[in-house]
């Protein structure tokens, strides 16, 4: 066993005693958050101006900040659909040669429409051309990246969308029941570049981008749903607003450092929350992706299932369009309720989505059968073959 | 119209079909029931038929439904009024990742018109269709020879006094006259293979018969 659990035991005590102080201070720290908020509560206007001035990432209000919204009943029909995505990444120590795949769950599913058919499916595609396999700079064909790791996820989160895009683009009958479009996580997936104004943003967010102009052309509001959200845009704007000096600010005086240190936006709004309300909404203001996203500017509010605080993100025309807004709202509590905490329709497409080990192995075995037919040796490298065979 | 794992729904064009072969070994066969809850009955006969023209023929002994991935377990998701059949409307997705499954113990098989009762010399194949036996070709089956009770009574992991009297009463149901012939004939088979058990033979039996009526 290669752990040394006596030790470890050691640090886990250790551990725990810093974890439950952590806990301690921030209930503290959250008492005196309250007073921030109360302050700033009706002030939401002066916030947003103020958010606009800031150079990081940060959530800028558009109402009040305790606002709470109830859910609508939910429609007597409607139509859930979702994509989610998971992928194997070139395996540079397999003998298998450079590949990869992303496959997509992709579900629909009618409610209250007995005539209609549920659709639950796997979209398995390999990616093995030089095109795949490098995102090459159409301004200087020499430089290329190689589609691995975030690269590979974030051409992962576009086929996803892509997947709700053709869902919603085959609902063809407008007078039928609404129809609600979800995928997991958020709409304002990070894109790292090595130099400023490299080619990788536009390359992924312009395609994404396209994928969520689809989806609003048909008229299927579209979310991506995070669950126990960890955002803190909000917080990052309160940040701006004390100036992150806790020596001269009133609040944090009495917690000795920086009060939003380590707390959430869940911890921000979330609290206030009864099950299954809403927060306000608030645009997420990012130089990263705004200059891409035009008319499709992310929104979040925060969502209150009982157990947790989920983050929704919806893009500019679902936030401005109230009826949108009630039936996205409603329909996500009948899903939570449904699937018991989280989307049903999110988690049948992971299931469909997800890619098992015995499945990893199917596919190394048929790539390695078609290898040998052609009479081309798979040998692993010398550190992935001594580890499948271990030698003492 | 529950489909029972099959992504598109079943069109039941033959209305005997009854499953598709998931797992087969010599002596038994498991098979996805074409629909949800809509396996043949305990005890009915089932045919499969292979590539060398033999027709296989099983009798269900168990029918099973559960969840297609062995790692999901269902879990109660009745509240409020939605309860039994209105949990499979409020969740439409239920049968494509639930499904049924019934396993047949293999009985005998036929050649052409010449019919065995013992086993036949290979499984049937995965994924062939298994239909419930129409009447005439269990009246065939059952007419002359009873062997395929000794079948049953060698089976393991099933219920097999159960599975017997099920079968029994399946089969004479089959026979236009209610199969007082068949009975009689089945019931000295019976006597014959358990003739060091009368208990368990007059136990059997008695579960052939008419309900229990409240005194």
């Amino acid at each position: 066993m290669p752990l040394d659990l006596l030790e470890l035991s050691t640090q886990v005590r250790q551990m725990g005693d810093v974890l439950a102080e952590r806990r301690a201070d921030e209930r503290r720290r959250l008492r005196l958050l309250d007073d921030l908020l109360a302050e700033w509560r009706d002030r939401w206007l002066e916030l947003a101006e103020l958010a606009e001035t800031v150079q990081e990432r940060v959530a800028v209000p558009t109402g009040p900040l305790d606002e709470r919204v109830p859910p609508s009943p939910r429609p007597p029909s409607y139509t859930a659909m979702a994509s989610d995505g998971a992928e194997i990444d070139p395996d540079r120590h397999g003998g298998s040669g450079d590949f990869y795949l992303i496959n997509i769950g992709r579900v629909r599913i009618p409610y209250g429409q007995p005539g209609r058919q549920v659709e639950m499916r796997s979209v398995s595609a390999l990616g093995y051309t030089d095109d795949d396999l490098f995102i090459v700079d159409p301004r200087d064909p020499r430089r290329q990246v190689p589609m691995r790791d975030r690269h590979l996820d974030a051409l992962r989160t576009v086929a996803e969308l892509r997947a709700l895009a053709d869902l919603a683009e085959a609902e063809q009958d407008p007078n039928g029941p609404p129809s609600v479009a979800l995928v997991d996580g958020t709409l304002l997936f990070s894109v790292l570049e090595e130099r400023p104004r490299d080619f990788l943003r536009t390359r992924f967010y312009t395609d994404f981008v396209f994928q969520l102009e689809r989806l609003r052309r048909a008229r299927v509001p579209v979310a991506a749903y995070a669950s126990r959200s960890r955002g803190i845009d909000l917080v990052h704007l309160f940040r701006a607003v004390c100036g992150s000096t806790p020596l001269v600010c009133q609040v944090c005086q009495g917690a000795h450092a920086c009060a939003l240190r380590g707390l959430n936006d869940a911890h921000l709004i979330g609290r206030g929350l009864e099950r299954w309300e809403r927060s306000g909404l608030f645009r997420v203001r990012s130089n990263v992706h705004d200059p891409y996203y035009g008319i499709h500017r992310a929104y979040f509010f925060l969502l209150a299932t009982g157990d947790e605080t989920a983050r929704v993100e919806v893009p500019e025309w679902v936030a401005r369009d109230a009826a949108l807004l009630r039936l996205l709202h409603a329909v996500l509590v009948d899903q939570c309720l449904k699937g018991f905490g989280y989307p049903a329709v999110l988690a049948r497409a992971d299931d469909r989505a997800v890619i098992s080990l015995a499945d990893r192995e199917v596919l190394e075995a048929m790539v390695q059968q078609e290898m040998a037919r052609r009479g081309l040796s798979t040998r692993p490298s010398a550190k992935l073959a001594r580890k499948q065979v271990r030698t003492v | 119209m529950s489909t029972n794992g099959f992504a598109f729904g079943s069109t039941s064009a033959a209305s005997a079909l009854a499953g598709e072969v998931v797992e087969a070994s010599t002596t038994e066969f498991l098979a996805q029931a074409i629909e949800l809850d809509s396996a043949p009955p305990f005890g009915a006969f089932v045919e499969v038929a292979t590539d060398d023209a033999l027709t296989i023929y099983g009798v269900v002994a168990n029918v099973q439904t559960a969840g297609i991935d062995p790692g999901a377990r269902a879990i109660m998701r009745g509240h409020g009024d939605v309860r039994d059949e209105r949990i499979y409307e409020e969740n439409p997705d239920l049968p494509l990742v639930l499904r049924t499954t019934f396993r047949a113990l293999v009985v005998g098989f036929a050649d052409g018109d010449k019919l065995y009762q013992f086993l036949p010399p290979r499984p049937p194949r995965l994924h062939y269709s298994v239909f419930t036996s129409p009447a005439q070709t269990v009246q065939h089956f059952t007419r002359a020879k009873l062997g395929y009770l000794q079948a049953i009574l060698n089976g393991s992991n099933v219920p097999v006094d159960e599975l017997l009297a099920a079968n029994l009463r399946y089969t004479s149901a089959q026979y236009l006259d209610g199969g007082s012939e068949f009975l009689q004939q089945a019931g000295r088979e019976l006597a014959q293979l358990l003739r060091a058990d009368y208990a368990r033979l007059t136990a059997i039996l008695r579960r052939c018969l008419a309900p229990i009526e409240a005194a």
